[in-house]
């Protein structure tokens, strides 16, 4: 199985449908795929498909500490422990907890002797699952469809990270079911910690950017992250006919990555983008 | 005043936006921008 993350560092360039079109051409070439909306905090595969998300096949959930102050001591060794800073206790005081700093990591209570320290489960976030049915086009191939796992996040939730790491868990196993040969993380734009969890792992990133000084800035942004990350990297380069692209191509180079493909610019995508439906379009 | 420039989806133009705003306002006002895209800030390369 082949995981292949689609991200970029700006916004906008293009990862959604680039992942949608190149979903749909692995499909015509008769192979199982699975992709996975990994953009959380704003998913929109399942709109450029057509979808609508009902049900969630899953729910995800932290567990926040939540002192039980019978129990209490007011020792401060939970104070102690935490590396979020996300515990404060003034002298002679009970803790108090701070959730918007808290990773719920669950070391608070691991070492408190007194077992003072309870959890609170919360809801952070959703999966939703849907069978994309056969190519709508009567050019496709086979005819077979793919499957959609889309993450969701509540809104509010400060740390969106922990969703996409546990919807990539849940899309993995999901995938090694159902025998998948390629999955397809469509991550969010940006080099932030979502982006990383969906990233960490991957084969291979095709990083999406245009010919613009934001998209070469984002670009060495996105591409330098993924060689932290030790994830090998190729550029698509969308509306590649618009701008000047020597920027482009220097930090590519300087990433010892490639320009895969180039896409030019096309009115008749963009109006089937904005109608969503790009299904039947044969491009990537 | 203080004014946020913000969306949902990437690349709908908040940074066009926020550039030509600081512009326009800065004709007769002081005025402040400030990037908080800190992963991938690109209103200074709007600004020129």
């Amino acid at each position: 199985m082949q995981k292949i993350a689609i991200t970029s560092g700006k916004g906008g360039t293009g990862k959604s449908t680039i992942a949608v079109l190149f979903a749909n051409k692995l499909v015509k070439e008769n192979k199982k795929v699975l992709l996975v909306d990994c953009d959380v905090e704003c998913p929109n595969d399942y709109l450029l498909l057509g979808q609508r998300l009902k049900e969630p096949r899953k729910k995800i959930y932290v567990k926040f500490p939540k002192l039980n102050k019978k129990k209490c001591k007011k020792c401060g060794l939970c104070v102690k422990i935490c590396r979020s800073n996300a515990i404060f206790q003034a002298p002679r005081k009970y803790p108090v907890f701070i959730k918007d700093l808290c990773s719920a990591c669950g070391a608070c209570q691991t070492v408190c002797p007194y077992k003072a320290i309870q959890s609170r489960k919360e809801e952070i976030g959703r999966i939703f699952v849907n069978k994309i049915k056969k190519n709508p086009a009567p050019t496709s191939g086979t005819g077979r469809g793919f499957w959609l796992i889309t993450g969701q996040a509540k809104p509010k939730v400060e740390e969106t990270g922990p969703v996409v790491i546990q919807v990539k868990k849940f899309a993995l196993s999901f995938a090694k079911r159902k025998k998948i040969d390629f999955i397809l993380f469509d991550t969010a734009a940006g080099t932030h910690c979502p982006v990383i969890s969906a990233l960490l792992g991957c084969d291979l990133a095709y990083c999406i950017t245009e010919p613009t000084p934001m998209g070469a800035y984002d670009l060495d942004l996105i591409l330098r992250l993924c060689r932290k990350l030790k994830v090998p990297t190729k550029v698509i380069l969308n509306q590649a006919d618009l701008g000047d692209k020597t920027k482009i191509e220097k930090i590519v180079k300087k990433f010892k990555s490639k320009i895969d493909k180039e896409i030019p610019y096309s009115e008749e995508i963009v109006k089937l983008y904005s109608r969503g439906k790009l299904l039947d379009f044969d491009l990537v | 005043m203080e004014l946020v420039i913000l969306s949902g989806k990437g690349g709908v133009g908040k940074s066009m936006l926020a550039s030509a705003l600081a512009m326009l306002f800065a004709k007769e006002n002081k005025v402040v921008a400030i990037d908080c895209d800190v992963d991938a800030p690109n209103l200074a390369i709007w600004l020129g």
